[in-house]
């Protein structure tokens, strides 16, 4: 017999048992499974009490918007969100003075336009533009099935004689053989200096 | 916290636990106890049940456990063989079936174990093979998971001894200059004497004999007379005061017994096959101290004698032995194959 595993030899002694040291082993092993398993619950735990909270906001959240909604706000809400964000890329682009209180202005157009809408009118459309020469316009569409409903709106808002918005002329739309009678109203913002 | 280590020596005179923690110069010997192993040793449930109380008292939240084992030629067997150098699988086989001529009685009774001690250039080995009774390792095993120990080491006191001259060879201050060279400790137990020679390369030869100082503790006690009774009087330190013990006719008996072997050795491994030069010797244990030997040994060879220096490698924290009340606070030296165990472990 030759030499050749003689690297492999023991070279001492330990009459501990094999299966005594692997025992041993596997209960380190075991161990830090534990610990990995307790860190996970916490982590998890932690996950699960943020995710509780953060439903809870979001629950508070839909609760307002169903309240937005409930009072029908909320297409001229997201709107008005959209001529801000218009707002804000203005102010980026150069140096433009806003005429001051431009949404409280918006927001009276909007409480003006919801006493006098009738329920069959509906918001169609808005269409708002800030020009780099500061002039900010804003195009709301509504319309309705019935001519007589949008005439009747269009008159009320007409004896408002608000100073800054143009109403249009009554036009009749088809679609899919539906027809539908519109007016626009266009919103002129001046006083912007540059 | 860094790691502790336990290491519980089962000598055949007294029990050794001993716990150490890794310091930048060694090991620090922070808590420890000694008792008495009785007269059966491990045999005797007393003795684990007083191994379990100390492991208690140490309140350990961790840690590893080396464990030396008593050679009693019964429980704890060990003999040594020349087989062929194979592969560790071959040797397995070999040793397994030369394993029941070892043993009195069924070989499923005993874990065992195996190492080459030297290879020799025919292509053959000097092997040692060790075996032990499962249920000493097994209650060991049991003792050290109640109190949260991981059993990783089981070594014969002879081995543990062998494993000090590791620090030694090396050592810039104690050691050996030439490949011719040899040194040799010696450790004198309470019961027995461990020789291990060794070169800078390799370990020489390692023997052991059973002595007959133990018997000095009763002899001494006879000769006290009136005094035997007053539990003041500590046997341990009597012993190696030449005043009592050369007044104890048997001593120059045991002494030249001792003196002896431990000669014999040192000359069978010296002079062997291969010869050295004997370049020192050290004395460890707890009996060496005993009266004349280390002059008696001094004289035969004519080098110098120390003591082997177990404080460069160790350090024991000032009262953290707990013993018995009627005995003498334990030196470093009786920790010497603890320390031995503690480096086999690695």
């Amino acid at each position: 017999m030759t030499a050749t595993g003689k690297q492999q030899l023991n070279r001492k002694l330990n009459l501990v048992p094999k299966p005594i040291l692997l025992y041993e082993k596997l209960k380190f092993v075991q161990r830090i499974a534990v610990i990995c398993a307790v860190i996970a619950l916490v982590a998890m735990g932690a996950y699960a009490a943020t995710g509780y909270l953060k439903i809870n906001k979001l629950d508070r959240e839909i609760t307002t918007d169903k309240e937005i909604i409930a009072e029908g706000h909320l297409d001229e809400l997201n709107a008005l969100k959209d001529q801000y964000d218009n707002l804000l890329l203005g102010i980026d682009s150069g140096n433009i003075t806003l005429i001051p209180a431009i949404d409280t202005t918006m927001t009276d157009l909007f409480t003006i336009i919801n006493q006098h809408k009738p329920e069959e009118a509906k918001l169609t459309g808005v269409d708002g533009q800030l020009k780099s020469t500061g002039e900010y316009t804003c195009r709301i569409e509504y319309s309705s099935t019935n001519r007589a409903v949008i005439s009747g709106f269009l008159e009320k808002l007409q004896e408002e004689k608000l100073e800054y918005i143009n109403i249009s002329a009554i036009t009749k739309s088809v679609v899919d053989e539906n027809v539908r009678w519109l007016f626009s109203i266009t919103v002129k913002i001046g006083g912007i200096t540059g | 916290m860094g790691k502790y280590y336990v290491v519980a020596d089962f000598g055949s005179g007294n029990t050794k636990i001993s716990a150490y923690r890794k310091v930048q110069s060694g090991y620090e010997l922070f808590s420890g106890a000694i008792f008495k192993t009785s007269a059966t040793g491990l045999k005797n449930s007393e003795t684990l049940q007083t191994f379990s109380q100390s492991l208690r008292r140490l309140n350990l939240k961790s840690g590893e456990l080396y464990v030396i084992l008593p050679e009693d030629d019964e429980n704890v067997l060990s003999s040594e063989a020349d087989y062929p150098v194979g592969n560790k699988k071959e040797l397995d086989g070999i040793v397994k079936n030369n394993l029941a001529s070892m043993l009195k009685e069924d070989e499923s009774l005993y874990y065992h174990s195996w190492r080459l001690v030297k290879p020799y250039s025919s292509g053959q080995g000097l092997f040692q093979i060790a075996a032990v009774r499962k249920e000493y390792i097994d209650t060991i095993h049991e003792i050290a998971e109640q109190h949260k120990l991981k059993l990783c080491y089981a070594d014969l006191a002879a081995n543990t001894v062998e494993n000090l001259y590791r620090l030694i060879k090396n050592d810039k201050k104690h050691g050996l200059s030439s490949n011719d060279d040899a040194s040799v400790i010696v450790e004198v137990g309470h019961r027995s004497v461990r020789v291990v020679a060794f070169s800078r390369e390799a370990v020489i030869r390692t023997s052991a004999a059973v002595h007959n100082l133990y018997r000095m503790d009763k002899l001494i006690l006879d000769s006290l007379h009136d005094l035997k009774n007053d539990q003041k009087i500590n046997l341990e330190l009597l012993k190696m005061n030449p005043a009592y013990a050369l007044r104890v006719s048997q001593y120059e008996g045991f002494l030249n017994s001792l003196s002896a072997d431990i000669i014999r050795f040192i000359k069978q491994s010296v002079s062997g096959e291969e010869r050295y030069n004997l370049n020192s010797v050290y004395f460890t244990g707890g009996m060496y101290k005993t009266p004349k030997l280390v002059s008696t040994i001094k004289e035969s060879f004519d080098v110098p004698c120390y003591a082997f220096p177990i404080g460069d490698y160790m350090h024991m924290s000032e009262n953290c032995i707990h013993h018995a009340d009627n005995k003498l606070y334990p030196s470093e030296d009786v920790f010497a194959p603890s320390l031995g165990a503690l480096i086999g472990g690695f």
